[in-house]
């Protein structure tokens, strides 16, 4: 049985802004009049390692959300994205950003593979490379901030565009207000990003 | 009031203590609370028991306590204006063994005082079932929630401060027939409920119906009440799924591209080779372990100590390894010790000028207090040459051959040797906006030596991949240039 509102989880590798993305989500929310709970997981590097939040919106009960019941993961770095999908309910909705973070040392899957096993394991997988999108909006760091707009699509937090408005540097306020609309109208399907230029275009 | 956060499952900790043992040694109270907000409210009143009771008060949250947000509702500031005073009382104050003897049974005459104070933050919850559970901390969420889940009515005690009272214990106990005791760590209230359930039979960590180990999750205590009274709720993950995430590489922690420690580990393996013993502390560098260059980790300042014990029972080349920060919190006691009895090792201190792994925190070197404010810092170099060690040499960790040069000094050089490797972290360099962006780039000759190369493999550096044929430098590179220092055969080149 479902036991809070919303319960969401977003990861990605250190340095991408994971946990930037879950504090706004949560200020939001507590701006909504929800009560919100949180928790990260990001080990002992500074930058480079994998990191976990969940954010459960509407919930009285712990932070860490029980396996199957997530209602949106999303995944800022692909390879991470498949790794917390146990999370997601099957009726839970994936973001996830078809750029990945390699390194020398890992012996990476091709992106293709990691976007198959979501699609033939969860209900709606929303994939797309929104580290293009970033750039596009002006910055490579609004990755996060694009992906939130997606996410803010599946919710009715109102406040969502203020608050991050509110928390990113002053002068990539622009960057990141375009960040978040390209996002959002990702989920609405009026924008398509060819696979063959990998650039973002109005339909 | 003392805080101290434990880590059930090691997320960034080199054990799984569990600090309630430590109240109940020193016969303190031990508040735990199960959200932030009871953390925030759970403060407050530490303060006022810590009056009340004239004794310390433990407040001791977990990792999903401590590394978690959530809406807190305030309730008025706190702030004390009354200025310390300190009331001149031997018997109180100076503990020899006439006052002690007195300050014990004082200790003991206040236990029961506490049961009976603490008891009004616990909750008893009784319902019309031979079933009951007594939990704790972040684990009475997680078992509000799982009976939740499993419609199941049990009578609930939550502790959530210790000493723990007995009468709730025995109230729940002659109100059921089975008791499931669900807490992270050790078995504290388990043992407890132990002492006083008769013929009740309890299951929890010592009866293997909750994982003794690591941290407890809501599906973990479902499997550890479907496991009880029979009754499952079991999370069915797609064997799809599973067989999936099998093909994800492991994502181990590695240190930032242009971190100067790397610069560092990579001279100390020339210099010193695998043979010597690589003794570690503390700090982003334990990450060197990947590099070969750390062969143990134990606590803060244990390079230096348990350096000096090796150089005393074994011949082997001894290599210490400490922050900058770590050195000056528990590192100078073990270097004086390792001057005065003779040690020899070589220390190298990779003074980033900052507490890196936790966030960029100053310390005293830095000339920065805690609360930002400028203060007089503490002069490193002045202070390792009062100790009397016997050589000591600055270098900088992006000029290889110049570490080099002072490593292998210190390597024929008798006594204790101490090298510091000064060079700011990457991130506060970003931060300060002071990195000088001067890219590497690989050359095309990179692909006549490749097969055979890879030297720049050994650097574990996040920026450098590799295709089929030649190396790869990513968008992330800052320019350190130390891949390009290593190169036998010049194939990268500043771009």
């Amino acid at each position: 049985m479902k036991t809070t509102k919303f319960d969401c989880i977003i990861v990605g590798v250190g340095g991408q802004g994971s946990i930037f993305a879950s504090r706004v989500l949560g200020e939001a929310a507590v701006r909504e009049g929800y009560d919100v709970i949180s928790a990260e997981t990001h080990g002992m590097a500074q930058r480079g390692g994998t990191v976990e939040v969940h954010v459960r919106i509407g919930s009285s009960f712990g932070p860490l959300i029980p396996l199957r019941s997530a209602d949106a993961l999303v995944g800022i770095e692909p390879a991470e994205c498949l790794r917390f999908a146990r999370y997601l309910s099957p009726k839970g909705t994936v973001i996830i950003n078809t750029a990945p973070v390699t390194a020398a040392s890992l012996d990476y899957p091709p992106v293709e593979n990691l976007v198959k096993a979501l699609r033939d394991t969860c209900e709606r997988v929303i994939a797309y490379d929104a580290a293009q999108l970033a750039l596009d909006a002006g910055h490579p760091q609004t990755l996060n901030v694009v992906m939130l707009g997606t996410l803010s699509r599946m919710l009715p937090l109102t406040a969502l565009e203020d608050v991050v408005a509110e928390h990113v540097p002053r002068k990539a306020l622009d960057a990141n207000i375009r960040a978040f609309k390209l996002g959002q109208r990702i989920f609405d399907g009026d924008l398509v990003i060819s696979t063959r230029t990998g650039l973002a275009s109005s339909r | 009031m003392l805080v101290v956060a434990d880590d059930p499952g090691c997320f960034s900790s080199q054990n799984e203590q569990d600090s309630r043992r430590y109240a109940q040694f020193a016969k303190i109270p031990c508040l735990d609370p199960s959200t932030p907000q009871e953390a925030y409210d759970f403060a407050k009143y530490a303060f006022a028991l810590s009056e009340l009771f004239e004794i310390p008060v433990m407040l001791r949250p977990t990792t999903r306590v401590s590394h978690a947000r959530a809406s807190v509702t305030l309730s008025g500031s706190y702030s004390d204006q009354r200025s310390a005073h300190f009331e001149k009382d031997p018997r109180r104050w100076v503990m020899v063994p006439t006052h002690a003897r007195q300050r014990h049974v004082e200790l003991n005459r206040i236990q029961p005082l506490l049961r009976a104070e603490l008891v009004s933050l616990n909750s008893l919850t009784l319902k019309r079932s031979h079933f009951g559970v007594v939990t704790a901390g972040v684990a009475a969420k997680y078992v509000e929630e799982a009976l939740k889940k499993l419609r199941l009515e049990a009578s609930v005690l939550r502790i959530a401060a210790y000493p723990t009272n007995h009468d709730q214990i025995a109230t729940l106990v002659s109100n059921s027939r089975q008791l499931l005791v669900v807490e992270e760590l050790e078995p504290v209230i388990e043992e407890q409920v132990n002492a006083l359930a008769g013929t009740v039979e309890v299951c929890g960590k010592l009866t293997g119906h909750v994982q003794r180990e690591g941290e407890l999750t809501v599906d973990t205590v479902l499997s550890s009440i479907g496991q009880t009274v029979g009754r499952f709720a079991i999370a069915d993950v797609p064997a799809a799924l599973i067989a999936a995430e099998h093909t994800l590489p492991p994502r181990p922690p590695v240190l930032c591209a242009g971190c100067p420690h790397r610069a560092t580990f990579y001279a100390l393996k020339k210099v010193f080779a695998k043979e010597a013993i690589y003794v570690g502390d503390i700090g982003c560098y334990t990450l060197g372990v990947s590099q070969g260059t750390i062969d143990t980790t134990l606590c803060m300042g244990a390079s230096i100590s348990m350096g000096s014990g090796f150089s005393a029972a074994c011949d082997k080349q001894i290599v210490s390894v400490i922050g900058d920060s770590t050195f000056i919190h528990t590192g100078v006691p073990g270097l004086i010790n390792a001057v005065y009895n003779g040690a020899r090792l070589t220390l190298v201190i990779m003074d980033n000028g900052t507490t890196a792994m936790t966030g960029h925190q100053p310390h005293p070197c830095t000339g920065v207090t805690a609360t930002g404010a400028c203060t007089v810092p503490t002069p490193m170099e002045d202070l390792i040459k009062a100790i009397g060690v016997q050589g000591l040499y600055v270098v900088d960790p992006y000029n290889l051959f110049e570490t080099e040069d002072a490593l292998t000094k210190a390597k024929n050089s008798d006594g204790v040797q101490v090298v510091i490797a000064r060079r700011p972290c990457i991130i506060s360099t970003k931060k300060a906006g002071t990195l000088a962006k001067a890219k590497k780039c690989v050359t095309a000759t990179c692909q006549n030596y490749f097969a055979s190369c890879k030297l720049c493999s050994t650097l574990f550096c996040p920026a450098i991949s590799y295709s089929e044929t030649s190396a790869l430098i990513a968008e992330d590179c800052v320019g350190c240039g130390v891949c390009e220092q290593i190169c036998e055969f010049d194939a990268i080149k500043t771009a």
